[in-house]
């Protein structure tokens, strides 16, 4: 074996990378070549000096940061996990009413209630809130009282802010149905903090499928009346480059009457590059706010 | 428990066993960035993001995947994007290593480790960043080439050519 073939294969020799016979070939050849060993010599230096740089501990807080997430992570499983199986399990009574009509509806209820019993601690909390409510809609109709109706109004809130939690999670989803069902759960609430507003905005300005981005539109529409939401609007009428989104957008802000977009849809109405069916529905929104 | 049950535990949901792979895997992440980066606090901040994405992309970890590759990769994507956003540059081992040097500590051993870190900044990236996870990290070339989407072959041609202009470097410094 020749000075060339040995320097080759002195970076396999020291990292243990070949085979028996190889090995003894490169070692014997090593030991005739003064040259070659030096090579050695250096290379060996070199790896230890990359082995030997002490390692530097790490701070505390890295620690505390990252148990206080895993903390948070897991506060957001569970109670994600928990409303997952209410919400399948209100999807399938949905499905079992629309494909074998409503005489098996009330199967279907029956089963749930079952289930409902039967599930873990995680889930008995909220199941028992949810018991009550139709324990004390069934029962105590005509008698409700006071005290009931405060408990009763006290649940309906803790359920509807685990709702809003449930939702920013599910947003996070990966893919695009999921998180078209977490914005769709805005129908269901009666008003949206500023969190979840912010979670819609950045969902209708940010998201990567386009049909999520229209489904927070319209979702959006139903806190029209909030200042900060048609101005949210207004702005993404900047960002958005989709023909399709573009005009929804102008459609929701005319329908809410936001006279204050005028300047943006204006905008666009005068963007040569955009396609004529967007400068139209933009001429069409400006005369309808002028008229306003 | 190997890295690779701990993973696929926290992808079915069982969060705790992230701590173990945070134990296992933060000291040598962090001296990971450490060494690209130099400085503690930003290294501090990519360390947490790793473990961070790692707990947030949970449902992108496949079973059986290696978790060492899936790790760095996750790694090495936090630091692209601060070279991106032009946060993180090289900087002298020094000022790095100030604070962590140790009277004892042999003057030659020293010298050459400056003289290494001076070396490792003037290759190009990609090659700095193979010897980097080659030798520092220890990493297989199996890892690697899972990580770069190269073959081990590749991975091996690629090392020894990053070794050999290192060395080179070495002497034109010496």
């Amino acid at each position: 074996m020749n000075c060339e073939e040995i320097k080759i294969h002195l970076i396999d020799l020291i990292d243990n990378n070949l085979p028996t016979e190889l090995q003894k070939e490169v070692e014997e050849g090593l030991a005739n070549c003064p040259d070659c060993q030096q090579e050695y010599e250096e290379l060996k230096i070199l790896f230890q000096t990359f082995q030997n740089q002490p390692l530097v501990p790490t701070p505390k807080a890295l620690d505390d940061n990252f148990y206080a997430f895993l903390e948070k992570e897991k506060a957001v499983e569970r109670l994600s996990k928990s409303f997952m199986e209410i919400i399948s399990e209100d999807t399938d009574n949905g499905k079992v009413d629309r494909v074998d009509g409503t005489s098996d509806l009330q199967k279907a209820k029956t089963f749930t209630f079952a289930s409902v019993f039967t599930r873990k601690a995680s889930l008995l909390r909220i199941a028992a809130s949810i018991a009550l409510l139709i324990a004390t809609f069934f029962f105590g109709r005509q008698s409700v009282t006071e005290q009931n109706s405060e408990a009763i109004a006290l649940l309906k809130q803790e359920i509807a802010n685990t709702k809003n939690l449930v939702m920013l999670n599910m947003l996070k989803q990966a893919s695009a149905s999921d998180r078209i069902k977490a914005v769709s759960y805005v129908y269901e609430m009666e008003d949206a903090d500023k969190e979840t507003i912010d979670a819609l905005v950045n969902v209708m300005n940010y998201d990567k499928s386009i049909n999520v981005r229209l489904e927070a539109i319209n979702a959006l529409y139903y806190f029209g009346d909030k200042k900060e939401v048609r101005q949210a609007m207004t702005k993404s009428l900047r960002l958005q480059t989709e023909p399709n989104l573009q005009i929804a957008l102008i459609e929701t802000l005319v329908r809410l009457k936001e006279k204050e977009a005028v300047n943006e849809i204006q905008k666009l109405m005068e963007n040569k590059q955009l396609p004529d069916i967007v400068k139209f529905k933009a001429a069409e929104g400006v005369g309808e706010l002028y008229k306003l | 428990m190997t890295d690779e049950q701990a993973m696929q535990s926290v992808k079915a949901g069982d969060l705790d066993k992230a701590a173990i792979l945070f134990e296992r895997y933060k000291i040598r992440l962090f001296n990971f960035f450490l060494k690209f980066c130099g400085d503690e606090a930003q290294s501090q901040d990519m360390t947490q993001n790793t473990f961070y994405r790692m707990l947030k992309y949970r449902q992108s970890y496949h079973e059986g995947q290696p978790f060492k590759a899936w790790i760095y990769q996750i790694a090495r994507n936090i630091l692209k994007d601060s070279y991106k956003e032009n946060q993180t540059k090289m900087i002298d081992l020094k000022s790095a290593r100030q604070k962590h040097d140790t009277e004892t500590e042999p003057m030659m051993q020293h010298e050459r480790e400056q003289l290494l870190h001076n070396a490792l900044k003037k290759l190009p990236d990609d090659q700095r960043e193979i010897l980097i996870l080659s030798r520092f990290e220890e990493l297989k070339y199996e890892e690697i080439g899972q990580m770069l989407g190269l073959s081990v072959a590749n991975v091996k041609v690629k090392a020894h050519r990053a070794i050999q202009k290192l060395k080179e470097l070495i002497q034109n410094l010496e």
